[in-house]
């Protein structure tokens, strides 16, 4: 079976369906056009819901697991409905209140920010071979859910340490509002949200709190968002600031 | 050697050999066969091999130019507002707005074309025209003035409402440097109710000097 997921659904549901083809939903693949989800929802809309709403429309499923109490987002919740009305698709929806921290290996380990994230999405529906990687020192903190355009995961060195709903997905505790708020105060930290989510109030508190950097981003990172990290982790860095 | 800060509307070019610093339409930058040895700016990457964060640049060129270790120094261009706060060397705060409450530069510049009127020798305006962003605040602007307020008057409560935005942005200090092309509107200085030191319009170009050799500083 193929079988969408949205979130992070509790492990026992997961388990359940172990011997299928999962898809991560929430990802903006190649060939993901966001304008598909106007059908359904205004334009001005958190782009991560609407490649979740694109991505059910595309790709052709079996069945959906959608992750979508407070564990999500109250978009989440409000589109797992829509979708249940006008696909032809069973859902499942799940609210995940696990409490048991995993090792957050990933996010604090030596691969390049991209990988990291990539990672810890993939570790959601399958366990991950975590054994060879190694601890880094930071000098940066990135906060907050795996961006809808990718790209912004570049402008950070591999000594980024991950925080936030990310740092909760591998944790397998995504409903963890403590871990979620959670940062080292000593590290400069970016403090990210996709535009239109409710987050925002979390990144934006939270960065002001610990003198760290608030961005949001809609679809995709554009020049003068690259330029503000990048002058924030060049005014950080230890040393001098390099050319680009 | 040449340093370019390519902005948004303006480009300000040092000549370190000849000492000269000069302004061009970035437009007509843009048309020339002018190539820069380093730069920095929204359109630098047309024009150079060797870029430099502007921000960075605006940083080590305020330190050049104040030679104090405390600062905060605010840029207000054509198209952003961006400010950096350093404490005792160290960076302390920085913020750099490119969406509400931008297009500031470019919004005065449209409207002074328009009006036919040098925003710099109006009188200060006690009441703010309550200005989101240069673009939303347009559309306040005419809609004052076709409720028969004087022009000069509403065009003024524009810029002391810019001058509030920014200073909000910045968190209400007593006291900052200013860079970049309002430096020479003095109703645009007058509008914030701190202390306001212009610095000019060729800060980012001081600091790009620490890159002249090739190396950072």
């Amino acid at each position: 079976m193929k079988i969408g997921i949205v979130g992070v659904p509790p492990q026992e549901i997961l388990d359940k369906y172990k011997r299928n083809d999962f898809i991560d939903l929430d990802t903006l693949f190649d060939f993901t056009d966001n304008t598909k989800a106007e059908l359904y929802l205004p334009k001005i809309y958190c782009a991560t819901i609407k490649s979740i709403i694109a991505n059910a429309l595309t790709i052709k499923l079996d069945l959906i697991i959608f992750d979508n109490g407070y564990s999500k987002c109250d978009n989440g919740r409000f589109v797992s409905e829509i979708l249940k009305r006008e696909l032809n698709v069973p859902i499942i929806t799940t609210q995940n209140n696990a409490t048991r921290r995993h090792p957050q290996i990933i996010c604090e380990s030596d691969l390049e920010l991209r990988k990291k994230f990539d990672l810890i999405v993939d570790s959601v529906v399958k366990d991950v071979d975590k054994s060879m990687l190694k601890y880094v020192e930071p000098e940066y903190g990135f906060w907050g859910v795996p961006p809808n355009d990718f790209s912004i995961l570049d402008l950070f060195p591999k000594e980024t340490h991950v925080f936030g709903w990310a740092r909760c997905m591998e944790a397998k505790v995504p409903a963890d509002l403590e871990l979620e708020m959670t940062v080292r105060e000593d590290l400069p930290t970016v403090f990210y949200a996709q535009a239109f989510c409710s987050k925002n109030s979390l990144a934006k508190y939270l960065a002001k709190r610990y003198n760290g950097l608030y961005v949001e981003v809609d679809d995709v990172l554009d020049n003068s968002v690259k330029s503000k990290i990048e002058a924030y982790l060049l005014l950080n860095k230890k040393g001098s600031a390099p050319i680009f | 050697m040449l340093l370019g800060d390519v902005g948004t509307s303006y480009t300000k070019i040092l000549d370190i050999q000849k000492k000269d610093y000069r302004i061009i339409n970035t437009l007509d930058l843009l048309k020339s066969e002018i190539r820069f040895d380093v730069a920095c700016g929204h359109n630098a990457r047309l024009k150079t091999d060797r870029v430099v964060n502007e921000l960075v640049a605006l940083e080590k060129g305020s330190r050049r130019l104040i030679g104090n270790e405390n600062f905060l120094v605010v840029d207000v261009g054509s198209k952003d507002i961006k400010y950096v706060k350093m404490k005792d060397g160290k960076y302390d705060e920085m913020d750099w707005n490119a969406l509400c409450g931008a297009t500031l530069g470019f919004s005065i510049e449209l409207l002074e074309n328009h009006f036919n009127v040098k925003t710099s020798e109006l009188e200060k305006a006690s009441e703010s025209l309550g200005v989101t962003c240069g673009v939303l605040g347009m559309a306040k602007i005419f809609d004052k003035i076709s409720e028969g307020c004087e022009i000069s008057d509403v065009l003024a409560s524009f810029i002391k409402g810019i001058a509030d935005n920014v200073y909000k942005f910045i968190d209400e200090p007593d006291f900052f440097y200013l860079s970049g092309g309002l430096c020479n509107n003095s109703l645009f200085i007058k509008s914030f109710d701190c202390k306001v030191k212009p610095l000019g319009r060729f800060v980012p170009l001081e600091g790009l000097r620490e890159f002249e050799s090739g190396g950072a500083g």
